[in-house]
């Protein structure tokens, strides 16, 4: 597990200041009627549902008195359904790598407190992913534009 | 008088002072993961909120509060650290552990930019003798 940790905090340390490749990546994935701003704002949802995932189980594991087998069970097919989301729908294919050498590394975990660990470096790593993605989303323009929308839609 | 720690952000210095008092455990594991840098993005829900990311965890919910202008707080739902720079609702009591002292209106010529172009570079530090 060791070896799992020092690479998702190293991958976590090159993103901290510096854009990850996948931005660019989602920034070039289109969907329907060939607009991007789907992918970015389904990217960011599908990214927060982990994140809240991995600190409300980070939780759960350091108040203890819960089996670290089950916990496991409960958390690899998760992780692996949004590694799948994020490397195939979203072209965030380093996020799912990372997300995937935490699901390998869960056969290693053998006390909560590891659990608990390796969940945590995991949700860092997410959460500095998330807020890329979120300066891709333009929230000012966006706002906007809604509320004009909102606007003539009750005229 | 907590200690005071310096916030870089765009263009302006401005000081902080931590709440040693109030909030003992968070501000030592703040001040001792001085330096922090991070790219500021805007809150979604509360107005005049800006925040970023950090790489650790605070478990202790200290001193929560209903943020006012100038709070530093640490949202752990998310390893963030949240600055609400100006008058606001807040969303409810977060643990708070500095405000701003020195050059808030500085913080908030800056922060205020970030809604429209987020991303913004924020750097707190520890106070130069």
């Amino acid at each position: 597990m060791e070896k799992a940790l020092e690479r998702i905090k190293a991958a976590r340390k090159v993103i901290w200041l510096e854009e990850p490749p996948d931005i660019g990546r989602l920034r070039s994935r289109k969907g329907a009627r060939n607009q991007g701003a789907s992918a970015v704002l389904y990217a960011a949802t599908k990214l927060a549902t982990l994140i809240t995932f991995l600190n409300h189980v980070r939780r759960v594991a350091k108040q203890g008195g819960v089996d670290p087998e089950t916990m496991k069970m409960v958390t690899e097919p998760f992780l692996e359904f949004h590694a799948d989301l994020y490397g195939g729908f979203y072209q965030l294919t380093d996020t799912a790598e990372v997300v995937r050498w935490a699901k390998e590394a869960l056969s290693e975990v053998k006390t909560l407190e590891d659990y608990a660990t390796l969940m945590g470096e995991l949700a860092l790593y997410l959460g500095r992913v998330d807020y890329w993605v979120d300066l891709e989303i333009p929230w000012a323009k966006f706002g906007q534009v809604f509320e004009e929308i909102a606007a003539r839609s009750q005229s | 008088m907590g200690k005071e720690i310096t916030i870089l952000i765009g263009d302006e210095e401005c000081t902080a002072e931590l709440l040693t008092e109030q909030a003992p455990r968070t501000c030592k594991i703040i001040e001792n993961a001085l330096p922090l840098t991070g790219l500021l993005n805007h809150a979604k829900l509360v107005d005049r909120e800006v925040f970023f990311a950090v790489p650790f965890f605070i478990d202790e919910q200290e001193n929560p509060k209903v943020s006012e202008k100038g709070d530093l707080a640490f949202w752990n739902g998310r390893q963030t650290l949240c600055i609400f720079y100006d008058d606001m609702v807040p969303l409810g009591a977060t643990p708070t552990f500095g405000r701003i002292t020195g050059n808030l209106e500085g913080f908030q010529r800056e922060a205020a930019k970030v809604w429209e172009k987020p991303g913004t570079m924020i750097t707190l530090k520890k106070k130069e003798a």
